[in-house]
């Protein structure tokens, strides 16, 4: 049977831990992209007053066309990590290895934007991501980057304490972090809704309702905080 | 249904995160989706064709407003594929009946152009939800944002893209000499040749996009439901469950499933076990208050703060200016253009001036680099050989050595001694003009030895450093009364070479 | 040890940790963050450390899943900052330029020269052409354009709005059109190469011929004698500085066509960054191109001393090229 399908990558890190990283699908990139666009055109638009300085202003102008044209995604990409369209997708560049992007790898990512465009608006650019399985576009496969969420989602997880119940045999360990996950995320599901997921556990021993909610509390608060006696 | 062959990882995730997932499936299972994309489509192609008179820009239209009659069954194979059995082409009559129902005419007429149209398509015909119900669970799940929207706008632009591409690859590819692909009229001019090129192109834009978007709303669809109704742990639980009843009744669970039709199968897997919109069976009633009291209920939850959301809007409303007043002028203050030909002064100069001492400075750096390999003077200090520099601590060598060995010694340190000795022959090795590179190590330090000194001036230097290996490497502790020898031959080499080096 | 404790345990130097972590995703160089949290930013990479074992434990442990990925947020957090590598400017800049660059392009060499051929032999061929025969220019060149050309070369033409007082700003302009140009063309000629290296061989092709013909149609007119002196200073830089820039395209087409013993993508990875040097070097180049242009080949000096600087700057470059970087600090 073939690994699950998910959009996170693992890379081992030299202390030993995997650490995961979730790489980012077309439509937001692509929506990032945009953003970016704009950005970059109201830019453009806000250098055209340069030209009241006739000659010395035209020349500036320029300059600023080209430093637009390249070097906007490489500084914003050094600099903080993610271009402002990107970042206002919650996306960051790495490289693979999931270090902050460095300079020579921006500098291939973004030149490479050229080929990525062709032949027509991020034409080759679009299908390289549906077929990469990283999502990588023509200049990360050059560079060796990786485009992924900065951020993983922020998750209340407090485990609401209850008289610690032990757990019934034959329940694996996928099963214990279900127990654990159902009492930390179970404040943010209806009442009805945590009845029916804890019945699903406790029909063997026949609980029901909110009784059932109880024992699947007791036994998460038996896995975390063990079977002492709790302070009223 | 077997839950523990579900072959996409199960975890909450925000919405961007779910469309990639679904990219991620609509990758994985590109090919035989674009095939039976291509299995119903084509044969509608075909009857489009013969119904529209062979007009190239209604036959595309028509083939554009039905795409839901081809996504329809993809919907279906993906959601059967999640659990590790998608049908094979065999069961195509039953996905395809699955797929096509009655519950799908609505998104060929009003819902044609809804654009979250793939993200309640499941809702439709995996939860077989209709009517009321259906509207009152499309509401709770609408409240993803905007996310669902963007992506069919997004597809649509990506299916232009493609199409775009394909035109303009086979506009630059064809020779000069061929007939070329007139671009403009393969866009506006429907009765050329090349309009139908740009038709194909579009149909097989669309064929490409289709299963990524299918796929992208689908994902979208189960990342809602993790959301809402913690479906993964929903699945996790049935998954022990199931674990639990295996031993007894197997062979019963195993026979059920295959017994089961597709359709059954899907509402299965997908009906929502319990939502308090939507009445269902498995509500227990003596949870339910008395209607009266429900209405109560109801609108006292709906005030409290954390059902409802507040936005707050900001909107720019227009300032109303007197007609009258004029325009402002924008007149350039006086002296504006000179102060630009002396600004650009100052840059030219400051540009020169700039180029002028780079170049300087590189020139200097070069030529300070570029020193011809002559001889070069002996490293006084050279680095230590990179494995023994970890297993010791860096410190400057005393002055006297022999007396800080015979120091070491009597402390009972006599790692530290023989440390203390090894590296002292290596300053020495050093001395003696032989070049020791950064992260050499013992081994290659004493074979680099022997090549460039006679073996009478190597000393005590091939025992000593067997001795510190065994050691650093081998924990091998030397006896004092080894060292002792081994110092006494060292200041014997030393001075042999000091002789030998001195004025 | 069951969660709480291992939370109760931890909590304070998780804290610390994150406190740490907001310094520096704060402050962009760790500069300034000198001054009070120095002593505990030392203590970071064995806290990052720590909470790395940490988020291990919770794992294997089977610890609830909101704490994992906090844990795991932490550590992501942490790697960033450890694993950061922070682009200086000025000292490595020269570096790069003093031995880098020049190395990394001997060890190309040969595609360099191809690179080279591939500019200057349709140059030379295209200029020659044009000398002989009037007409050639036309099926390269557009005729509006040509006559822009010669327009623009004309002795007689006193180049009206470029007086003395006016030169310094139009210079600026030229500058700035120049480097927006140039090194642009040098851009697209490395990222061409992507494409089996068709398009750098192409880009290269293209402007060697365009430049030959427009030299030989000048200099068939007797407008030589402005066209020559113009582009004799800039033109080692800015000629050479493509052909390096080809030559980096022509780098990435190699990965693809003859990838060696590794695979496509390894090599292409492998090639890139040698290439994104050679690029760096070539924009720099042409960055020096773009002010002898704007400001030294417009400007009065007499045409012999603008051919000796052409000849000098060749001699300069080849030195330069061949000679930079083989310095002690090999291997370094």
């Amino acid at each position: 049977m073939p690994p699950p399908i998910d959009t996170i990558r693992f890379n081992e890190t030299p202390e030993g831990v995997e650490l995961g990283l979730q790489v980012a699908g077309p439509v937001p990139r692509a929506l990032a992209l945009l953003l970016d666009t704009l950005i970059r055109a109201a830019l453009v638009l806000a250098l055209t007053p340069l030209l009241a300085l006739s000659g010395f202003g035209l020349g500036l102008m320029l300059l600023g066309f080209f430093l637009l044209e390249w070097f906007y995604p490489v500084f914003f990409e050094v600099r903080t990590g993610a271009t402002p369209g990107k970042s206002a997708f919650g996306l960051r560049v790495v490289h693979d290895d999931g270090t902050p992007v460095g300079l020579a790898a921006s500098m291939i990512r973004n030149l490479l934007r050229v080929v990525d465009f062709l032949p027509a608006l991020y034409g080759a650019g679009l299908v390289s991501t549906l077929v990469d399985r990283d999502f990588r576009r023509l200049g990360d496969l050059a560079a060796g980057t990786l485009v992924v969420y900065a951020q993983g989602q922020e998750r209340q997880r407090a485990i609401p304490e209850a008289l610690p119940q032990p757990l019934p045999p034959g329940l694996g360990s996928e099963t214990q972090r279900a127990i654990l996950s159902f009492a930390e995320r179970g404040q943010r599901l209806s009442l009805a809704r945590r009845v029916e997921l804890a019945e699903i556990l406790t029909a063997v021993s026949g609980e029901n309702g909110e009784l059932a909610v109880a024992r699947v509390s007791g036994w998460a608060n038996w896995l975390a905080r063990g079977p002492g006696v709790r302070s009223p | 249904m077997e839950l523990e062959r579900i072959s996409m990882v199960l975890r909450p995730r925000g919405p961007w995160e779910g469309l990639d997932l679904g990219f991620a499936l609509a990758r994985h299972w590109f090919l035989p989706l674009w095939t039976r994309w291509w299995i119903l489509a084509l044969p509608a192609a075909i009857l489009c064709f013969l119904l529209t008179g062979a007009r190239p820009d209604r036959w595309l239209l028509a083939i554009w407003w039905l795409k839901p009659v081809y996504e329809a069954p993809l919907l279906v194979w993906v959601s059967r594929a999640l659990f590790g059995e998608p049908p094979s082409l065999r069961d195509l009559g039953a996905t395809l009946g699955a797929g096509l129902n009655r519950r799908l005419l609505p998104y060929l007429l009003w819902r044609r152009l809804f654009p979250r149209r793939s993200f309640v398509m499941p809702l439709s015909l995996l939860e077989g939800l209709g009517g009321r119900a259906a509207r009152a669970r499309r509401r709770v799940l609408n409240g993803i944002g905007g996310t669902p929207a963007w992506l069919t706008l997004v597809c649509y632009h990506f299916e232009v893209i493609l199409w775009g591409g394909v035109l303009l690859v086979l506009f630059l590819l064809v020779p000069q000499e061929l007939p070329r692909l007139d671009l403009g009229a393969a866009v506006t001019d429907s009765a050329s040749w090349a309009y139908w090129i740009s038709v194909l192109a579009y149909l097989l834009a669309f064929s490409v996009v289709a299963p990524f978007y299918v796929c992208a709303g689908f994902a979208l669809y189960l990342a809602r439901r993790t959301e809402l109704e913690a479906w993964d742990l929903e699945l996790a639980f049935r998954r022990a469950r199931e674990d639990q009843d295996r031993p007894r009744s197997a062979e019963t669970i195993g026979g059920a499933a295959r017994g089961r039709t597709l359709a059954a199968w899907s509402a299965a897997a997908f009906t929502t076990m319990l939502l308090t919109l939507v009445p269902h069976e498995t509500v227990r009633a003596d949870l339910l208050p008395a209607p009266e009291e429900a209405r109560a209920l109801i609108e006292e939850v709906l005030e409290a703060r954390d059902f409802g959301s507040q936005h707050e809007i900001r909107i720019w409303v227009p300032v109303s200016r007197d007609e009258g007043a004029p325009d402002p002028q924008w007149v350039l203050p006086e002296g504006f253009g000179e102060a630009a030909v002396l600004l650009g002064h100052f840059f030219k100069w400051g540009l020169l001036g700039f180029a002028v001492i780079a170049l300087g400075l590189l020139a200097f750096r070069i030529l300070r680099e570029w020193r011809p390999s002559g001889p070069r003077r002996p490293v006084l200090t050279p680095p230590l050989p990179a494995s023994t520099s970890s297993s010791l601590r860096l410190e400057a060598l005393p002055e006297d050595l022999a007396a800080a060995v015979r120091a070491s010694l009597s402390d009972g340190d006599r790692r530290r001694a023989l440390s203390l000795l090894y590296r002292a022959s290596i300053v020495h090795l050093a001395r003696l003009g032989l070049e020791i590179p950064a992260g050499t190590t013992e081994n290659e330090c004493l074979m680099l030895a022997r090549r460039a000194l006679p073996a009478p001036m190597l000393g005590p230097l091939e025992h000593l450093t067997r001795v510190w290996q065994g050691l650093a490497y081998g924990h091998l502790v030397p006896s004092r009364p080894l060292i002792e020898t081994l110092l006494a031959d060292w200041c014997r080499w030393t001075a042999a070479g000091g002789a030998k080096q001195g004025p | 040890m069951k969660q709480q404790q291992f939370e109760t345990a931890n909590t304070a130097a998780w804290d610390q940790y994150r406190r740490l972590l907001e310094t520096l995703e704060g402050g962009r160089s760790g500069d300034r963050a000198q001054g009070e949290g120095s002593v505990d930013l030392d203590r970071f990479p064995h806290l990052y450390r720590q909470v790395c074992g940490h988020y291990a434990l919770a794992c294997s442990r089977g610890y609830s899943p909101g704490l994992s990925s906090d844990l795991h947020d932490l550590v992501r957090r942490g790697y960033c900052q450890v694993y950061r590598r922070r682009p200086r400017l000025i000292q490595p800049a020269l570096t790069f330029m003093a031995s880098h660059f020049p190395r990394t392009l001997r060890r190309h060499a040969l595609l360099f020269w191809l690179a080279m051929a591939l500019l200057f032999a349709p140059m030379l061929g295209m200029g020659l052409a044009t000398h002989a025969d009037g007409e050639v220019i036309y099926s390269l060149i557009e005729a509006t354009q040509v006559a822009e050309l010669e327009a623009m070369y004309d002795p007689s033409n006193p180049r009206p709005g470029r007086g003395v007082e006016r030169q310094a700003d139009t210079d600026f302009a030229m500058f700035g059109f120049y480097v927006m140009n140039n090194v642009g063309i040098g851009f697209r000629s490395f990222a061409g190469g992507l494409i089996l290296g068709l398009g750098s061989a192409f880009i290269l092709l293209f402007n060697g011929s365009y430049i030959g013909a427009a030299a030989g149609h000048l200099t068939r007119l007797d407008y030589g004698t402005t066209f020559w002196p113009f582009v004799a200073g800039h033109a080692p830089y800015e000629l050479t500085a493509i052909a390096i820039s080809g030559a980096a395209g022509l780098l990435l087409g190699k990965a693809l066509l003859v990838p060696g013993n590794r695979t496509r993508l390894a090599a292409l990875r492998v090639n890139a960054r040698d290439a994104i040097l050679l690029v760096g070097g070539a924009s720099i180049m042409l960055l020096l191109a773009a002010v002898v242009e704007a400001f030294w080949s417009s400007g009065p000096a007499p045409a012999p001393v603008k051919y000796g600087v052409g000849v000098a700057g060749w001699l300069l470059l080849g030195l330069y090229l061949t000679l930079a970087g083989r310095g002690s600090s090999h291997g370094a």
